[in-house]
């Protein structure tokens, strides 16, 4: 059975360092972030990407933790995806449990204690009548 | 009517039998030859059935006027013009269109294109003509390019065109070497060059743009209001326009390329674009005029001909070549 209910979607344009925060997707089984990584002159030598399986959504609107159920396109730490030129790139997705379909900030939290290589987002808002919405196929 | 492959073949004999009644009394009997001539094993009472499936009316079946002759114990169609594929096919036109499913499954090989190949077999199927090859290699080879990135989107693409569906997709310029997500009332898929592109209005751009489908990543259909692009955007896009990446504000100006005499056969054999005119001198160094949207690709065309081919105009197209 198909499900019509309508699902949302906000492009963002948020930043950090090499890593763009491009789309968040809400449907009432997920919430999905994409991202888009693109290799700059720091990396003369090769660079690598992977991701913390402790990743999680803090929001404004609730204490919960929302952890990192899935991810596409990219592997979760000690495992790596190596690349050999910085003109390389990478897009890849995560997938988090369901946020509340209210009006928000959300922040993407990779490492509580962060360093320059952890992929924190913090306070993007999610505004309900800023998003678009789509529908499932 | 949903007819199995098999029973449409056999339908397509009984017709062809019909049809040759010059040639062949149409009996049953010469019916069940050909079709066994044919590889079908099939038997009276098949045809028998085939026959009277064939004279029901559409869309339970092919509304066939045949009659039985009793005197003759032949079948023949009341009215003399009737055939069920409606256009008789030699068999020069039926190795025309084998030819022709042959460019199609090159370029299409998209869930698309598996349709697009069914619905030609059935084209062909309408005549009892099979291709003769035995030569054991393709007598036409087209050029088939890897399939691209992207290439997967297709059938959402054209679902989206077809039905004014907007989409979002997050793209990635090659040249920017970044990230960008898009929202794109999308009205045709182009091809150019063995590469895929979409063109439609981007709101982002509050313009009409052209995206590779190898930098597309993750589109789905969004629910909301479908923005149209001006008829003359399209048209431009479609018919004013060497490749698909306009330079400056896209308007149509006139071109001049000098070409060498070798590259001017080339390029009078094999236009450039249907508005090509060619000016040869006495040594046979030609000069092409084009009225044509200048694009990126039409330079890159000109620089692979290396010295052979130049831009004469106008200047700042020809200094763009220069310095870049």
């Amino acid at each position: 059975m198909k499900n019509n209910t309508p699902h949302h979607i906000w492009h963002v344009d948020a930043k950090i360092n090499s890593l763009q925060l491009l789309r968040i997707t809400l449907t009432e089984r997920t919430t999905r972030l994409d991202l888009g990584y693109q290799a700059n002159d720091e990396y003369d030598y090769g660079w690598w990407i992977n991701i913390y399986q402790e990743t999680h959504l803090l929001t404004s609107v609730s204490e919960r933790k929302f952890l990192m159920q899935d991810h596409k396109n990219i592997v979760t730490a000690p495992g790596r995806l190596n690349y050999e030129s910085r003109s390389d790139w990478q897009f890849f997705s995560l997938f988090f449990a369901p946020l509340p379909l209210v009006d928000q900030y959300v922040s993407m939290i990779e490492s509580e204690k962060p360093d320059k290589n952890n992929f924190n987002f913090y306070n993007i808002p999610l505004i309900t009548k800023e998003a678009v919405l789509f529908k499932l196929d | 009517m949903p007819i199995n492959k098999n029973a449409l073949r056999r339908y397509q004999i009984i017709d062809h039998v019909i049809l040759q009644k010059d040639l062949h009394k149409p009996t049953i009997k010469r019916m069940i030859e050909v079709c066994e001539r044919e590889g079908l094993k099939v038997s009276k009472e098949t045809i028998s059935k085939d026959l009277g499936k064939m004279r029901q009316p559409r869309p339970a079946g092919l509304d066939a006027p045949i009659v039985f002759n009793f005197s003759t114990q032949e079948y023949y169609y009341e009215d003399d013009s009737f055939s069920i594929s409606g256009i008789r096919l030699t068999r020069e036109e039926s190795s025309l269109l084998q030819e022709s499913l042959v460019l199609i499954q090159c370029l299409l090989k998209t869930e698309l294109g598996d349709k697009l190949r069914h619905a030609m077999e059935k084209v062909l199927s309408t005549s009892i003509e099979e291709p003769e090859n035995t030569l054991g290699f393709p007598v036409l080879k087209t050029m088939e390019p890897p399939r691209s990135r992207g290439y997967e989107f297709m059938d959402l693409l054209l679902q989206a065109c077809r039905a004014r569906i907007p989409i979002s997709f997050v793209h990635y310029s090659y040249s920017k070497e970044a990230f960008k997500a898009v929202v794109l009332h999308p009205c045709l898929v182009r091809e150019f060059d063995n590469r895929w592109y979409v063109f439609g209005f981007s709101e982002g751009h509050n313009s009409a743009r052209c995206f590779g489908l190898d930098r597309m990543y993750e589109p789905v259909l969004l629910q909301r209001s479908f923005w149209n692009c001006e008829r003359a955007t399209i048209d431009n896009f479609l018919n004013h326009m060497y490749g698909v990446y306009p330079l400056r504000e896209g308007k149509t100006e006139t071109v001049i390329l000098q070409a060498s005499p070798l590259v001017t056969k080339i390029l009078s054999a094999n236009p450039i674009h249907d508005s090509q005119k060619v000016e040869k001198n006495l040594r046979g160094v030609g000069t092409i005029t084009l009225t044509i949207i200048p694009t990126m690709e039409l330079i890159q065309f000109v620089r692979s001909y290396g010295p052979e081919l130049r831009i004469i105009g106008p200047a700042w197209m020809a200094n763009y070549d220069k310095n870049t």
